[in-house]
């Protein structure tokens, strides 16, 4: 029996050894924070989608620099489920100390319209956006059109025809999809998967005839040969991809994506919440993130508290009358 | 045996009768038949059939082997149930008091419960153990578990 | 296929400071896919982050480390206390755990590493040498396919039905219906959720799980443990005996191969391939009746394939930079964060860090053959220890395990709720697989259906028009017919063996 319990402290021991090793060691703090003492302990970020993917990896990107920079560690908490909406309403119920921040994702405003959830943008108070990346039309590389126009075209001759994956039913790709048909008069056929990667695939494999999500999700396959891009919604062209018209320049007024930020509950105190503006916007501009970024294929767009803000109602109107409109919203 | 199986069946029955009745409130789909209440209706329709089967089946006597009775009285399965109990009041004080001491205490009770009598080592495993676990979890893994007063 | 490219990626690979982070990653692995809860996914989700500033070898070393490790992991403790650490060693339990509780628990953890290696490393070579032609076929796979697909392994149920049919086909359609609850899949219209955000993915996966298989089975100890004896386990090899791999080669063999290709195909992960390929091994066995009261093949057909799936599911990453499961998905990621978009681009431009994932492949199967050989000894200590202490720490590992997928209590409330049930329905001999492969299928076969049925407008036959998908169902007819006639010849064996013992 003694041996047993010998062998088990033994095992706890080890642990506690290797994760000794482990911890990083803490940064000392940089700089000296004006007027209150925050942040004084660890900061917990709340993230609504699960570890591994593209908005828990712009996180952790991002608070592996704040880190350095705030003198505390962020430790990232994935709150999953329920299409976003578990997270966005634990940042919601955080206390609002500063001692969480999450990330808000363009479904904090599209899931209020379909009626499902207790809360809306107005529950929040932004601290700064991340990036946005617009949608894109993608089609197989030997389909039958080559520009936004002849696909309008061909959609016009073939009604119901065409197949156009997206995400999830609701999902930010799904409205834009519907917001094209919608501009266009075209009639397709709106096909959700479990996420962006499985309908890219069925693209490939030939088994729908489109996608409307976002340039970094099928930018491998395009690469590739496989696929190509017929348009994207952004309001100027994009840098990576400077040789693909936007769709207003074919003379569709559709400029639509998603986006990611920053977010304290409502009610958190000026003097925290600016600490911790200047912090993260210090860890945006690092050299660290900025590489980051550019590896990912992310769509970088800073807008500070200010603007942000603005643009969340802006965009909260936008999606629920779009969503009204492709009867998506109750 | 037989009681378990009529019991099974009309827990069955029950849960078919809940679905259907709740799909009823879905919206069909008007493109096509088959909508959000299409599977969970037919998968009612078939618990209902093998409920109903189960059900006749016991009814006809053809049930198996006697099962052991499952007797309240009986001081396993009070145990088991005390167990039970210990868990909830485990899982409502975890958020509040906090993962580390909560979990010794459960720890210390359980071990209690299952008649080890040796005071100290069931307080030194316990402690070893739970902060065993909050090591792994919290720091080397940083995954959050509910710190609660005492962090 | 370029052999000097695959020289100069083990000469990448078998440098000491890669072969430490494989160790490390491997070992790491291990610890996570054995703790309930923690999944291969989490694992390397986890440590991604970490790999940022290191080099593209060694950072896919660690993570190619955790991942065959933590499959391999999830066996252990399927073994040792019938708690599946990952969602692929559900079909582990089913024959280990009787094992050890009849006092063989090294003889199947033994059987485990050694099925596990073999699965892993043919996964591996497979992926080495055929994955252009392999990701060919799995594009093939649309919506039909993948309904086929979840029909087919849904055929399955009978097999794990232990004693009763009737019993096992209502536990799968109970399951079934338990998927059904959350936002449907196709039209976004929240199902049994009672408005509570929680629900609207359904009850969480992990959770369930844990409560069905290890809550349920710690209820059971805590009742009867002053009443049962205690088992003699003694250890007394690291590798399986000669005897007991002549009695299994075939079964790995067969569930290696078919791992693979389960790999391979996107969305189709280890949980799916342990489960074919231990019916597969029932199915063909001479002693078919015997499976689920401890027989090693059992043990043997679920490891192979499920770890061979690890290769299987790299083989769409690489050739078609779309991810093969959750994993993989996961290491998309890492890749990019690396600069490197994986995809035929990969092969083209960059063969020396393909031909490398390659060689890291195989080296961290031989690792994980390795350490997991020398842990046998000390991995089954764990049942050595005192029960009335090791129950205890059950209890919390699973409430743990719940808690951590989410950080969520109300996934707690569902692993406990799940525990009840699955006692009940031990205790009157109603089998909870049916249950898990129903919710791992039943949105599988629900969207793909619907999914289908938008692109083809409703128009029925595309089910039964294309190959593929006509040869699956057709798989799933004979497989549902043999095992029906089987199974039944087995009840009414078991019937007559009561009656007999009966008259004595």
């Amino acid at each position: 029996m003694r041996r047993k319990i010998a062998l088990f402290l033994t095992l706890v021991l080890v642990f506690t050894v290797v994760a000794t090793g482990c911890t990083k060691p803490q940064q000392a703090a940089q700089e000296a924070a004006p007027k209150v003492d925050f942040p004084k302990q660890g900061i917990t970020a709340i993230c609504p989608w699960a570890a591994g993917g593209g908005t828990d990896a712009v996180l952790r990107g991002l608070t592996l620099e704040a880190e350095k920079i705030l003198g505390q560690t962020i430790t990232v908490v994935n709150q999953t489920g329920g299409g976003g909406a578990i997270g966005h309403s634990a940042i919601m119920k955080a206390k609002p100390d500063g001692y969480t921040v999450g990330m808000i994702t363009f479904e904090l405003n599209s899931l209020p319209p379909q009626g499902l959830v207790p809360f809306t943008y107005k529950d929040f108070d932004p601290l700064m956006r991340i990036n946005m990346d617009a949608a894109a039309l993608t089609v197989k590389k030997d389909a039958p059109y080559n520009t936004i126009e002849e696909f309008v075209a061909y959609a016009k001759q073939h009604p119901g025809e065409i197949n156009i994956g997206n995400s999830a039913p609701g999902s930010v790709w799904h409205i834009a999809a519907g917001l094209m048909a919608e501009k266009t008069g075209i009639q397709v056929e709106y096909v959700p998967f479990e996420g962006a990667a499985p309908a890219v695939t069925a693209l490939v494999g030939g088994h729908i005839e489109a996608v409307s999500v976002s340039v970094p999700e099928v930018i491998g396959q395009v690469e590739a040969g496989d696929l190509k891009i017929l348009g994207v919604m952004s309001a100027e062209r994009l840098p990576s991809i400077p040789d693909v018209p936007t769709f207003k320049e074919s003379g569709i007024d559709v400029v639509f994506g998603t986006w990611r930020g920053l977010a304290v509950p409502k009610g958190t105190p000026d003097e925290v919440k600016q600490i911790l503006m200047d912090g993260f916007k210090q860890a945006y501009d690092s050299q660290g993130f900025q590489d980051f970024a550019k590896n990912a294929g992310l769509g970088l767009a800073y807008q500070d508290a200010a603007e942000y803000a603005k643009f969340l109602e802006a965009n909260a109107n936008d999606v629920a009358e779009v969503m009204k409109k492709l009867g998506l919203a109750k | 045996m037989r009681k378990a199986d009529i019991i099974g069946g009309l827990m069955g029955v029950f849960i078919s009768a809940f679905v259907f009745y709740e799909s009823s409130k879905f919206p069909e789909d008007i493109v096509m038949k088959i909508g959000p209440s299409y599977f969970p209706r037919i998968l009612a329709m078939g618990l209902l059939l093998v409920s109903g089967i189960l059900i006749l089946q016991a009814y006809m006597g053809k049930s198996k082997k006697p099962a052991e009775k499952f007797d309240i009285k009986e001081p396993g399965i009070q145990r088991a149930g005390i167990a039970l109990l210990s868990t909830i009041v485990y899982c409502m004080i975890l958020d509040k008091v906090g993962f580390i001491p909560s979990s010794i205490l459960y720890l210390v009770f359980l071990m209690y419960l299952l008649e080890k009598r040796n005071y100290v080592k069931m307080t030194m495993i316990s402690t070893a153990v739970v902060v065993g676990i909050y090591i792994i979890f919290k720091t080397i893994l940083n995954i959050t578990l509910p710190s609660g007063f005492f962090g | 296929m370029r052999f000097d490219l695959l020289m100069q990626g083990f000469a990448n690979v078998l440098q000491l400071n890669v072969l430490l982070m494989v160790v490390l990653g491997v070992t790491g692995g291990i610890m996570v896919g054995s703790l309930p809860g923690l999944t291969a996914t989490m694992g390397v989700a986890l440590l991604v982050p970490f790999t940022f500033g290191l080099p593209i070898n060694q950072s896919m070393a660690m993570l190619l480390g955790i991942f065959c490790g933590a499959i391999y992991g999830g066996s252990i403790s399927a073994i040792l206390i019938r708690t599946p650490g990952t969602p692929a060693a559900a079909a582990t339990l089913l024959d280990g755990y009787p094992l050890s509780e009849r006092g063989e628990a090294g003889r199947a953890l033994s059987m485990s590493v050694f099925a596990s290696f073999i699965g892993g490393f043919s996964g591996a070579l497979i992926m080495t040498f055929l994955s252009p032609q392999i990701s060919k076929v799995a594009l093939k796979f649309g919506p039909p396919e993948y309904f086929a697909l979840a029909i087919f392994g849904l055929s399955i149920i009978i097999s794990v039905s232990g004693n009763s049919i009737l019993k096992g086909v209502m536990a799968g359609i109970f399951g079934l219906t338990l998927s059904t609850i959350g936002l449907d899949p196709i039209s976004g219209y929240p199902r049994f959720t009672f408005g509570q955000m929680d629900l609207f993915e359904g009850p969480a996966f992990i959770p369930t799980l844990i409560g069905l298989f290890a809550l349920s089975e710690i209820f059971k100890g805590v009742e009867t443990i002053l009443t049962r004896e205690k088992v003699d386990n003694k250890i007394t090899q690291l590798l399986p005996t000669l005897a007991d791999i002549k009695k299994c080669w075939k079964v790995i063999l067969k569930s290696s191969i078919l791992g693979t290709f389960i790999g391979s195909i996107p969305g189709a992960g280890s949980d799916i391939a342990a489960f074919v390929g231990y019916s597969e091994a029932k199915r063909t066995s001479k002693y078919p009746e015997k499976f689920g009261t401890g027989v090693i093949e059992g043990v043997a057909a679920a490891e192979s394939a499920n770890n061979a799936c690890t290769g299987g599911a790299m083989i769409p990453l690489l050739s078609l930079g779309v991810p093969g499961d959750a994993v993989t998905a996961v290491l998309l990621g890492a890749f990019v964060i690396q600069g490197l978009r994986p995809g035929p681009l990969l092969y083209r431009d960059h063969m020396d860090v393909v031909y490398s994932v390659f060689a890291a492949m195989m080296v961290a199967n031989i690792v994980m053959f390795i350490i997991g050989a020398l842990g046998v000894k000390f991995f089954s200590k764990v049942i050595t220890v005192d029960r009335n202490i090791l129950i205890p720490v059950i209890f919390l590992l699973s409430i743990v395990g719940s808690y951590a997928m989410r950080n969520s209590i109300f996934d707690v409330w569902v692993a406990i709720l799940f525990g009840i049930l699955g006692y009940f329905m031990q205790r009157y001999d109603f089998p909870a697989s049916p249950i898990l492969l129903a919710l791992i299928l039943g949105p599988m076969a629900e969207s793909n259906l619907r999914r289908a049925l938008v692109i083809s407008k409703g128009d029925i036959s595309i089910l039964f028009t294309r190959p593929i998908s006509v040869i699956l169902l057709g798989l799933a007819v004979v497989s549902l017919i043999s095992s029906f006639v089987k199974q039944k010849r087995v009840e009414k064996r078991l019937a007559q063996e009561e009656s007999e013992a009966a008259f004595k």
